[in-house]
């Protein structure tokens, strides 16, 4: 059985071996570990690649890195110590800014040599959910009133993102 | 009893849950998955709908 450090401890290296320029867990584990556990079923990572890659093939030299490396793929999902993680390319400026701003703290205060993780914070969560078509979904809804409930959301901030967005 | 006490307790209990570190969350998470599967087992055996959940073949 795999350890969920093992797959921030490979994040990691596909940033420092510039496989990727940077990432940052978004979705349901960013709500979990901004607020409170839920159940979810895969970890999405959001990541921007270096270079210039191809428009329609963007997560080329990610999905190639993994097959040099022989890591096993699950549907849509790369399988990592266990955990089906989900990449997707940033898809906009927001969210672009929204990985770039990502929080970074570590995974386990007790252990001296514990990786990082790096989270979108939850006033980006909420605002790429409320611009993106098709992301606005009940359980979404659900899960932006829960941040802001836990006094985690900057209004002031969420103005300024929906106000650039809609420009 | 007014109804604020109970309540008081609740928030008290969240907010708890939502200071415990990265590593606690994720265990608790994987131990929603199994609980959630275990679920879809009744629920499928009540003709019920399942919700789509394999837990992680993972520790925290």
């Amino acid at each position: 059985m795999g350890q969920f450090r093992d797959v921030l401890l490979l994040l990691s290296r596909l940033k420092t071996e510039g496989v990727i320029h940077d990432y940052a867990i978004g979705g349901a584990v960013a709500v979990s570990l901004w607020a409170e556990p839920v159940a979810t079923q895969d970890l999405d990572v959001i990541v921007t690649i270096a270079g210039d890659p191809h428009p329609l093939d963007p997560l080329r030299p990610l999905l190639d890195w993994f097959n040099q490396h022989g890591q096993a793929f699950e549907g849509e999902h790369v399988l990592i110590a266990g955990v089906p993680v989900q990449f997707l390319v940033a898809w906009s400026p927001l969210v672009r800014e929204a990985v770039a701003t990502a929080a970074e703290t570590v995974y386990d205060p007790a252990d001296p040599q514990s990786p990082t993780i790096r989270l979108i914070r939850p006033t980006y969560l909420v605002a790429m959910w409320q611009t993106d078509q098709g992301a606005d979904t009940p359980r979404r809804r659900e899960r932006a009133a829960g941040l802001r409930e836990a006094g985690l959301v900057d209004d002031t901030l969420l103005t300024e993102l929906f106000s650039r967005t809609k420009t | 009893m007014k109804p604020t006490t109970p309540f008081a307790g609740k928030a008290q209990w969240h907010a708890q849950q939502r200071q415990l570190p990265p590593r606690e969350k994720i265990r608790i998470l994987i131990e929603l998955q199994r609980r959630e599967a275990e679920s879809n087992l009744i629920r499928k055996s009540l003709g019920r709908p399942a919700v789509a959940m394999n837990p992680w073949d993972t520790q925290a």
